[in-house]
């Protein structure tokens, strides 16, 4: 009798078009479809500003676990070399003049354009959000998402999700006044192999930068271990000996 | 051009938003890791500065000679790098040339940077032998725990320098909970006849350490240098985050019977040996607007105090044909301390930062201030940095000095100095 009227009330549910989704669950869900949870890939980042010039920026990425990414700057050359890493709520910037590491903030950018540091260093955001609310808006789901700590850039995101892929195709990013401070929109799914089917490009834009643009591309997404010491000051000039 | 056909024709053909949008493309395989990789810069840079007649370092320059009351400086330079990779092991090196004109007529350098061999056996160890640049501290003008390296000048803390011939090890450990990292190195610097000179002139092999820590967030660092040919010291510092838009960081360093030159009451150079402790604390601050601020005080127990500094002009400001012999020993101090870039104790450094002020992308604004805080002179220095040009960077600096007689930025060669600089990276 129970079973029955589980089943009847699930079909009422998908009937009436409540998504009869946990929202974490689902989070957890698109962390690992947009990437394996310790993977290298490369990025372009193309800034545009509002006449059409472009800068573009080439990086290679290395992600372990929640909360360990260090990215290496391989173009231009008036960056190649640089290295940002993070752990956690840590974030430092190597630059092969000065030397040495130095701390930075998540809401700096050491690009310039609508990106900034924890836009570069994005952790999972199952990591960083908690979701509050799932509900149902033009055949996707909506996340409403908050952020776990005071250190994580932006105070809330609202996410949309295609529901057959399971990944974002919009997330709004607030500050903790209720303010819009970018909107990122995932696009041109693409089979990367290994099963990591995910979109391989995102566009960026922000009230705050009216007329600029940013665009990330992603290439050679790949499921890769690495040991915990990569994610370390002592390594961070010697990011690029990583790649194969 | 297609994407502006798109965008005028786009809506009139009905065409979809995203066919509307352009094209980008990404293709990795030009970004593959290369065995031999070769990269840096070519700058110009042309000055005009402003010079003080009257001050001190003046009358060095120019000793009993009319000399100009202003003059131009040009400088080519250009830095190359190269690392050539083995299995696990590479060889790096950095070079850097530069010709120069000015009124004292053309002068040129070259000089090999770095040059050494390092091999990461795996990714917790690695060790290194050659002339190599090691930066310690966290300060971002002055690193008084900086034991193992040529002085940062606080007016450009970003200037590549040389490094001392060397060998070090590393080795690094991470765990899970509240210590979240430990590395340890150690550095192997020896002093003879031909290797590492202006290190010191006493001979010695000298061993110094530095353990890091990142515990609870913060890092931490613990460093020496055993007693050899320079005094031996001990030093520390930390950096923390302590909101995600706000940093600080601090060092402190004692150094055991530091000896330094000074000049006395009679006007002679004498041997002072001291113990010193040096200590520096700072901040960054990014505020809403995108300002980023650094600040920092700095301590320099081995500097000199305001007396001192008075007694070294007064010397430097005399009559060269009356007194050369007390001008000849104000050279000698200005090259064994006193003419360092802050030879002072107490100095206050303030930067500000704002990128793409006023919307005009890829320019970046800043102003320093750099005060002398025993003698309140000090030292201001707009600039204006573009980098919209692919691949070059334009730096536009006027430093302005100022101060009244017998103090530090009062005394220095130049009311103020404007200079541009052109990089073209490669």
């Amino acid at each position: 009798m129970m079973k029955r009227l589980y089943l009847l009330l699930s079909l009422l549910l998908v009937a009436v078009g409540v998504p009869a989704e946990d929202g974490n669950t689902l989070l957890a869900e698109i962390d690992r479809r947009l990437q394996p949870e310790s993977y290298e890939m490369y990025r372009k980042l193309i800034n545009i500003e509002p006449d059409g010039d472009r800068k573009e920026f080439v990086l290679y990425t290395v992600k372990k676990g929640k909360d360990n990414v260090v990215a290496l700057f391989l173009d231009p050359p008036s960056e190649k070399g640089r290295s940002s890493l993070r752990q956690g709520d840590n974030m430092w910037l190597y630059i092969p003049n000065v030397g040495k590491p130095l701390r930075i903030t998540s809401l700096q950018s050491v690009v310039g354009g609508v990106f900034n540091n924890s836009d570069l260093l994005r952790l999972d955001y199952s990591a960083e959000y908690d979701a509050e609310s799932i509900a149902e808006e033009g055949g996707q789901f909506l996340l409403e998402l908050n952020a776990k700590t005071r250190n994580v850039a932006y105070d809330h995101l609202k996410m949309w999700v295609d529901r057959e892929t399971r990944v974002p195709t919009k997330v709004e990013a607030y500050a903790a006044s209720g303010l819009l401070i970018k909107t990122l929109r995932y696009s041109k799914i693409k089979d990367f192999g290994n099963g990591i089917e995910r979109p391989a490009m995102l566009e960026t834009d922000s009230p705050l930068h009216e007329g600029y643009k940013s665009v990330m591309l992603f290439d050679g997404i790949r499921e890769r271990d690495f040991s915990d010491e990569v994610f370390t000051l002592n390594y961070m000039s010697q990011v690029g000996e990583l790649r194969q | 051009m297609t994407r502006w056909w798109c965008l005028l024709l786009g809506p009139l053909l009905g065409l979809p938003a995203s066919a509307q949008t352009e094209e980008f493309s990404f293709d990795i395989s030009s970004y593959e890791k290369k065995r031999f990789e070769w990269f840096g810069f070519l700058e110009l840079t042309a000055g005009h500065l402003e010079l003080d007649e009257d001050s001190a370092f003046y009358n060095l320059s120019f000793p009993g000679d009319d000399g100009p009351s202003s003059f131009q400086r040009y400088q080519g330079a250009g830095e190359l790098g190269a690392l050539y990779r083995f299995k696990k092991s590479s060889l790096h090196f950095r070079g850097r040339a530069e010709i120069g004109n000015d009124y004292f007529g053309t002068q040129d350098d070259g000089r090999v940077q770095e040059l050494y061999y390092a091999i990461r056996p795996s990714d917790r160890l690695s060790a290194g032998i050659g002339k190599r640049v090691i930066k310690w501290g966290k300060g971002y003008a002055w690193n008084p725990v900086g034991f193992v390296e040529r002085p940062k000048d606080p007016n450009d803390p970003e200037l590549t320098r040389e490094g001392f011939t060397l060998g070090t090890v590393d080795y690094v450990r991470s765990f899970g909970g509240a210590l979240k990292t430990v590395a340890v190195t150690s550095v192997l610097l020896p002093v003879t006849d031909d290797l590492n000179r202006d290190f010191s002139p006493k001979e010695d092999v000298n061993l110094a350490g530095k353990v890091y820590l990142l515990y609870r967030d913060t890092d931490i660092d613990v460093m020496f240098l055993a007693s050899g040919s320079r005094s031996g010291r001990l030093g520390a510092d930390f950096s923390r985050n302590l909101t995600s838009n706000f940093e600080l960081h601090g060092e402190l360093a004692y150094i055991n019977d530091e000896r330094k030159l000074s000049i006395d009451s009679s006007n002679r150079l004498v041997i002072v040996e001291t113990d010193a402790v040096n200590g520096l604390l700072g901040l960054r601050y990014l505020t809403p607007s995108e300002v980023v601020w650094i600040i920092e005080y700095y301590r320099n127990g081995s500097g000199y105090d305001a007396g001192e500094l008075e007694r070294f002009f007064r010397l430097a400001k005399s009559d060269p044909l009356a007194s050369s012999d007390l001008l000849d020993l104000a050279q000698r101090a200005r090259q064994s301390g006193f003419g360092a870039p802050n030879p002072g104790k107490n100095y206050l450094y303030v930067r500000t930062i704002k990128k793409e002020p006023f919307d005009v992308v890829y320019s970046t604004v800043a102003l320093t201030t750099i005060v002398n805080l025993e003698d309140q002179s000090f030292s201001i220095t707009p600039e204006l940095i573009y980098t919209g040009v692919k691949n070059t960077e334009a730096r536009l600096r006027l430093v302005w000095l100022n101060g009244s007689e017998n103090t530090e930025f009062g005394e220095k060669l130049s009311d103020w100095r404007v200079e541009l600089r052109l990089r073209y990276f490669f």
